[in-house]
């Protein structure tokens, strides 16, 4: 089964997306988070973020001086899989 | 048979069909008049003070916004604005302006849903639904703003976190245009239909001297003709823009509504005025300090004046927040409201004071019984 994704046009805060490439494990997304939906493991080069906690407010994008979170347009229809996504 | 009267007592809510927040009122009544009433409270205490001193103060934020979800915009408001007073922040005047806009885009969507639940209380359903369909475009322009239709999250210390460009400022304005439209079509109802007027005029009387001296805020001691608004303070662009606070001499639930009908058309006013005047420039400066010392910040809210007090000691942590919502003060005037009235009364009596009860929630009440 595909992922059910439910997309809205105006404005929506939607899913954020971590760029490891530009990201240099400070931490500063973790630290910032009011849900602390975001784990980073420096040591492993990975990032988890878990769409059920996050309250989707986007303050780790505007704090993140590398610009290494992006934010994108989806939300998740009600049936969407519970799971922790992981960035390597 | 005696004709001795005999009282007799009935409790209501926490949870009631005409209820919209748990609170609890034991009610005794001689026949059908109030005699006494006994409030509860702290069916929903949630411990946020305690949370608040626990977090990063820059995480309060959101924590704020979370206290209510309709006056979400406002809450966040004051905690930066409280945050920025300890800080010695100056915000650019932009961010003042869309701070103003929103806050009132905020207090026209909150006044549009009591009307509506107000409506509905009374007994009118089909002016609630035709209310809050009305309502959906004041969510529609939150949702076009930044996302989400009820927590706007627009607010961050020093600043705003969105900009509004013209095409946004354009649709605001043609959206409003289109509220104010609607609005007309069931506004005279409030004014001048003789079943409403029946139902609510003179009843849950509120004089002049007895709001003052229960502490009333809000609609509600404006319905009672005191001018009292924080607004008047000019915090954020008030100052910059005409404003006069909307008063009632009626002291009855009819003025309350009156006086909420009102201030909708007003925050239009106000927001289309925000928009004309907002200046260019940025939007948001870096707050780099920790929060020191002692700072109170009241602002206006759909519901009357919020309260909150900081105190900070140079660390990250706030040493102590408290917060004082608009039903708080509003409760012992509700009692006054409701003793001497009538049975029949009292879901009109109760929504007149627009309660949000799990805003309020920051005691807690235990008897102990011997």
């Amino acid at each position: 089964m595909t992922d059910p994704i439910l997309i809205i046009e105006m404005g929506t805060r939607g899913e954020i997306f971590f760029d490891l490439s530009k990201c240099d494990q400070c931490q500063d997304c973790e630290r910032v988070c009011p849900s602390v939906a975001i784990k980073v493991y420096p040591e492993e080069r990975k990032i988890e973020w878990n769409p059920f906690k996050c309250i989707y407010c986007h303050t780790c994008i505007r704090t993140c001086m590398h610009g290494a979170i992006s934010p994108l347009d989806n939300v998740q229809a009600s049936d969407y899989e519970k799971v922790v996504k992981t960035f390597e | 048979m005696s004709n001795e009267h005999k009282i007799s007592t009935f409790p209501f809510g926490p949870q009631d069909v005409l209820l919209p927040e748990p609170i609890k009122f034991q009610f005794y009544v001689d026949g059908d008049k109030i005699i006494k009433v006994d409030p509860a409270i702290g069916y929903v205490h949630r411990g946020l003070e305690r949370a608040a001193e626990l977090n990063d103060y820059r995480r309060n934020l959101y924590l704020c916004e979370r206290i209510c979800g309709i006056c979400n915009v406002i809450h966040g408001q004051t905690y930066a604005g409280l945050i920025e007073r300890m800080t010695d922040t100056e915000i650019p005047e932009r961010a003042e302006y869309l701070r103003t806009t929103w806050g009132e885009l905020a207090r026209l969507q909150s006044h549009l849903l009591w009307l509506g639940l107000f409506a509905e209380a009374v007994g009118f359903e089909e002016l609630f639904l035709k209310i809050w369909r009305d309502r959906e475009i004041i969510l529609q322009l939150n949702e076009a703003t930044n996302g989400h239709r009820i927590h706007l999250g627009t607010t961050m210390i020093g600043g705003a976190v969105k900009d509004l460009d013209e095409k946004l400022a354009n649709k605001y304005l043609t959206d409003l245009e289109l509220l104010k439209n609607q609005m007309d079509n069931w506004a005279d109802f409030f004014r001048k239909d003789p079943e409403f007027l029946k139902k609510t005029v003179g009843i849950g009387l509120l004089p002049k001297k007895d709001a003052i001296h229960s502490g009333a805020v809000g609609p509600v001691i404006r319905a009672s003709g005191i001018p009292q608004d924080m607004r008047t303070n000019g915090y954020q662009a008030y100052g910059k823009i005409d404003f006069e606070p909307i008063t009632y001499d009626g002291c009855d639930v009819y003025s309350r509504a009156l006086v909420r009908l009102d201030e909708t058309y007003q925050s239009i006013e106000l927001i289309k005025q925000s928009l004309k005047q907002m200046p260019e420039g940025p939007i948001a400066v870096l707050c780099e300090e920790f929060p020191r010392g002692e700072v109170v910040y009241r602002t206006e809210q759909p519901r009357g004046e919020v309260f909150y007090y900081g105190k900070g000691n140079g660390t990250i942590h706030l040493e102590r927040l408290k917060i004082r919502t608009p039903t708080m003060p509003n409760i012992p005037p509700l009692l006054t409201m409701l003793t001497g009235d009538y049975k029949q009364n009292i879901p009109a009596i109760v929504h007149s004071i627009d309660p949000c009860i799990s805003c309020t929630e920051r005691i807690t009440e235990i008897k102990e019984e011997n």
